[in-house]
């Protein structure tokens, strides 16, 4: 069996966690909190570190991975049952992730291009990836993080080189529990993007420290929200900024390097689409990975082919255009999120503590093992 | 097929010569010359002097070897003189007493004068070993036969390689001659666990093939893998070493380079260092280094005879210029022809004043002039060397010049695939280069098509490529992916000799200590 270093799950769970963060995540936090966006982002970890937690007391009590576990826990006929409904849940990630991410390039960037060339593209390129397996999977996430990482910092210290105005923070943190309890809760279900942890940390090559991973990953989210959410309030103050779409980007596109390079945007979409890449990628394999557990498939790879046609017809059908796609975002796909990736593990993990400890079994004694290559 | 298998064998049939050349040498000369005969016919220049030599009673030789070979004067000074002449000093009491096999190792062990002496049975062997340029004595009424090492040819001096020219280090080159090779390397690497491992590789051309390794440094489970794939090859001619690469690759069906190739021998010494294995053809300058990763081919040999600092920047103009190399000419389509908006203004009007006139989109011009170059460059290397040159400048000046006074490029587009050209040179790997330049137009395709989408999915392609890969093994992105901290200080910024410590970590490497760490206490002047 291929291990993958917690290096390589630091990088893939930062990529399930970044992109997202980025260009939403301060939007968010800047209509429920306006200039306190900040506090909210600053807050999010003490929910972070619970949820990590959460996720890391699964593994610990768990003999398998995801979607075995379940199994685990529920009973055959309950776990496999779950599970099919998770591959529904990660294809329609998958799909709305694809969908979000095409229809924001045609209205930003490429209008010219249609949705079918976009999608197949990014679908041609996920599939390309998925069939050379998992441990080619964690090497790329490497490389999307070296590149993605220092470049979204970058953005954040070249946008804080332009105008700013610190008037704009003020008043300091006024804002009312609701709305902050509201903004944190909206920043901490984007971590439930790490619910990918409780497959992957059983082919970490160290399991005990696993949960490093994801507290580096906490860390690294909470200092990239909190610095693009200073930055959008700062250039473009509290309101405009819950006006904008994408405030990120739009912050992007005032920057000027040398009175001389101007409308960065595409080199930003560029560096995005790695991540985006990376995201869709990993759940349309996990969504593959559980089919191929649930029925005890040899392997997972096959599964790319025909579920790349569901993935490409769901994510053109689900949206005329892109607000619609934002009103999907901010109603179905939270509680989705919030169900399946957090609400879910929560239930597991009472379920775990109410589990006897038994001892790590071997990983290459598993079914999940046998086929991840 | 019945009918076949019974019919009876005539004795009279000569044995097929495919059957004969595997069978043993005979006690009797003439049978042996007369079977030599038939397996040599038509060599003209194969030399079979049938000698005598001892008397009462007289022996009979036979010698074989083929001129142009051989060093003349060693058969006649090691060889002829002391059976013909000297051995009369020894008394023919003392020749006849002796039974058939001592007698070979009185001829062996006392009276032939040269080093290298041994012993060969079939036709095959003796066969082998005359076309490798030694010389074969037959002596009548005993076997084996002995073979004694005789090899002389013109061979070329070791000169600096036309290939990787550096300006500090050794100059000196590989040359065709394997032992000359084995030599240069074994001046370097003065240890008794340097390892030459012969092989003979080619049912037709029998090649000498020698894998290079140093047995405590290099892992034993790479070293038996290579050996293993090596003893596997059976193919009927090797007459280079680029016939072994695709043997030795772990992945067939791909452009990009796992092996290294490289003509410097002190660049093989540092690989062997490091616990990689080379291999050697006869007849071949070229040695091969596996396994090897993708970063390695930004490492020149003359970072680690400079300053670690300029050696290390370097290494980053190099990666720099591998990217331009690489994106370049894609990128300017992709903002000529979908991202204007993301150059300045002035400098857009600048470039598209130059374009006014040119009748082809700047993806059509880039694809024709990039085809241009590469033809130009080809062209460089296969003509003449007195002619090459002049055939790139007139190219490069005035092709490009009169192309753009004719309006049929840009300027800004010559630039380009100018600058691209000079970046593409900056790799001192030559192998790892051709993938860049093949893979240029990849992207220019999906620059032009999607622009950055393009260039960013055709990238994502290129890279999901790259990881797959292994060389023997070994993670071709390594040590970036998977990321391997320690390794990193010899890829973008070279270590300090004085802080390396420990080598390259090679999979299965046991020995990874290069030297002690300084004693600190040593340092108060």
């Amino acid at each position: 069996m291929y291990r993958i270093s917690n290096f390589q799950i630091f990088c893939i769970l930062m990529i399930l966690v970044g992109p997202i963060a980025y260009l939403e995540v301060p939007k968010r936090l800047a209509v429920l909190t306006f200039n306190s966006g900040w506090l909210a982002a600053l807050l999010t970890i003490i929910p972070g570190i619970l949820i990590i937690m959460m996720f890391n007391y699964i593994i610990r009590k768990s003999q398998n991975p995801f979607p075995l576990l379940l199994e685990e826990y529920l009973g055959k006929i309950g776990g496999k049952l779950l599970a099919g409904i998770y591959v529904i849940v990660f294809l329609f990630i998958v799909s709305f992730t694809l969908s979000v991410f095409v229809n924001f390039i045609i209205t930003n960037v490429l209008p010219d291009i249609p949705v079918s060339v976009l999608i197949g593209s990014f679908l041609f390129l996920s599939y390309f990836i998925i069939k050379n397996g998992l441990e080619n999977l964690a090497r790329l996430s490497e490389l999307i993080v070296f590149i993605g990482l220092p470049f979204s910092f970058g953005i954040v210290f070249l946008a804080a080189s332009q105008t700013l105005d610190v008037k704009n923070l003020l008043p300091l943190a006024r804002v009312s529990i609701n709305h902050l309890g509201l903004a944190v809760f909206s920043a901490s279900a984007v971590l439930g993007r790490l619910f990918p942890i409780l497959t992957i940390a059983y082919f970490s090559n160290y399991r005990p420290k696993v949960a490093n991973a994801a507290y580096w990953v906490l860390g690294f989210y909470i200092i990239l929200i909190f610095s693009a959410t200073v930055v959008t309030t700062l250039v473009y103050g509290s309101v405009a900024s819950t006006l904008l779409t994408f405030p990120v980007f739009s912050v992007l596109r005032l920057i000027k390097i040398g009175e001389f390079l101007s409308n960065l945007d595409i080199f930003f979409i560029g560096i995005w689409i790695a991540g985006i890449i990376g995201t869709l990628t990993f759940f349309w394999f996990m969504a593959c990975f559980t089919t191929q557990q649930i029925f005890n498939l040899k392997g997972y790879s096959f599964l790319a082919a025909p579920t790349s046609l569901i993935i490409a017809v769901v994510s053109l059908l689900i949206s005329p255009n892109i607000v619609v796609l934002n009103i999907i975002n901010e109603t179905l796909v939270v509680l989705v999120y919030f169900f399946f990736l957090i609400m879910i593990p929560i239930i597991l993990f009472i379920l775990a503590l109410f589990k006897p400890d038994q001892p790590i079994k071997s990983s290459s004694d598993s079914k999940g093992s046998s086929a991840i290559m | 097929m019945r009918y076949i298998k019974g019919q009876k064998t005539n004795d009279s049939q000569p044995i097929p010569l495919d059957e004969l050349v595997e069978q043993n040498l005979s006690s009797d000369l003439q049978e042996n010359l007369a079977s030599l005969d038939r397996l040599l016919e038509g060599c003209s220049d194969v030399v079979i002097k049938e000698f005598e030599f001892a008397k009462e009673p007289t022996i009979k030789a036979g010698l074989l070897y083929f001129d142009g070979l051989v060093q003349r004067s060693a058969i006649e000074n090691h060889i002829l003189k002391p059976l013909m002449l000297e051995i009369e000093k020894i008394s023919p009491e003392f020749l006849s007493i002796y039974e058939a096999q001592d007698m070979l190792n009185s001829v062996q062990n006392r009276i032939l004068s040269t080093v290298d002496l041994d012993t060969i049975n079939t036709f095959d062997e003796v066969c082998h070993h005359i076309s490798s340029g030694d010389t074969v004595l037959i002596i009548d009424g005993y076997t084996p036969a002995l073979v004694a090492d005789t090899r002389m040819w013109e061979t070329r001096a070791m000169e600096t390689p036309e290939n990787e020219i550096v300006i500090f280090g050794p100059k000196e080159g590989f040359t065709e001659t394997l032992r000359i090779n084995t030599g240069a390397l074994r001046r370097r690497i003065k240890s008794t666990n340097f390892k030459i491992e012969p092989f003979v590789i080619g049912k037709i051309t029998k090649t000498d093939v020698v894998l290079c390794y140093i047995n405590n440094i290099a892992p034993e489970g790479l070293v038996n893998e290579v050996r293993k794939r090596l003893n596997n090859i059976d193919i009927d001619a090797v007459l280079d070493t680029g016939y072994l690469k695709e043997f030795i690759s772990d992945n067939t069906s791909t452009m990009f380079s796992e092996i290294e190739h490289t003509e410097k021998p002190d660049r093989v010494c540092g690989h062997l260092l490091e616990g990689r294995v080379c291999i050697m053809v006869d007849g071949s300058p070229m040695a091969i280094i596996t396994p090897i990763s993708f970063p390695q081919y930004l490492i020149s040999s003359e970072d680690y005879y400079t300053h670690y600092v300029p050696a290390s920047l370097f290494r980053i103009l190099r990666a720099g210029a591998l990217f331009i190399s690489l994106l370049l000419p894609s990128i300017y389509v992709a903002l000529i022809t979908f991202h204007h908006e993301m150059i300045p203004t002035s400098l857009y009007l600048t470039i598209l004043a130059t374009r006014q006139g040119v009748p082809f989109p700047p993806f059509l011009e880039a694809l024709m002039l990039e085809a241009t170059f590469e033809m130009l460059r080809e062209a460089g290397i296969r003509l003449p060397r007195a002619v090459g040159p002049a055939v790139s400048i007139v190219g490069a000046l005035i092709i490009g010049d009169a192309a753009v006074r004719a309006g049929l490029v840009s300027t800004p587009m010559v630039v380009v695939v100018a600058f691209t050209g000079i970046a593409s040179f900056v790799m001192p790997a030559y192998n790892a280069g051709i993938i860049i330049r093949i893979s240029r137009f990849g992207f220019l395709f999906a620059g032009a098509i999607l622009g950055f989408l393009g260039i960013m999915v055709a990238l994502g392609l290129f890279l999901t490529r790259m990881v797959s890969l292994t060389s023997l093994g070994q993670p071709y992105m390594a040590p970036i992916a998977p990321f391997n901290r320690a390794q990193m200080t010899d890829i973008l910024i070279r270590r300090p000799w004085f802080k390396s410590e420990k080598r390259p970590y090679v999979e299965g490497m046991d020995n990874q200590i290069r030297q002690n760490p300084p004693d600190k206490d040593d340092g108060g002047l």
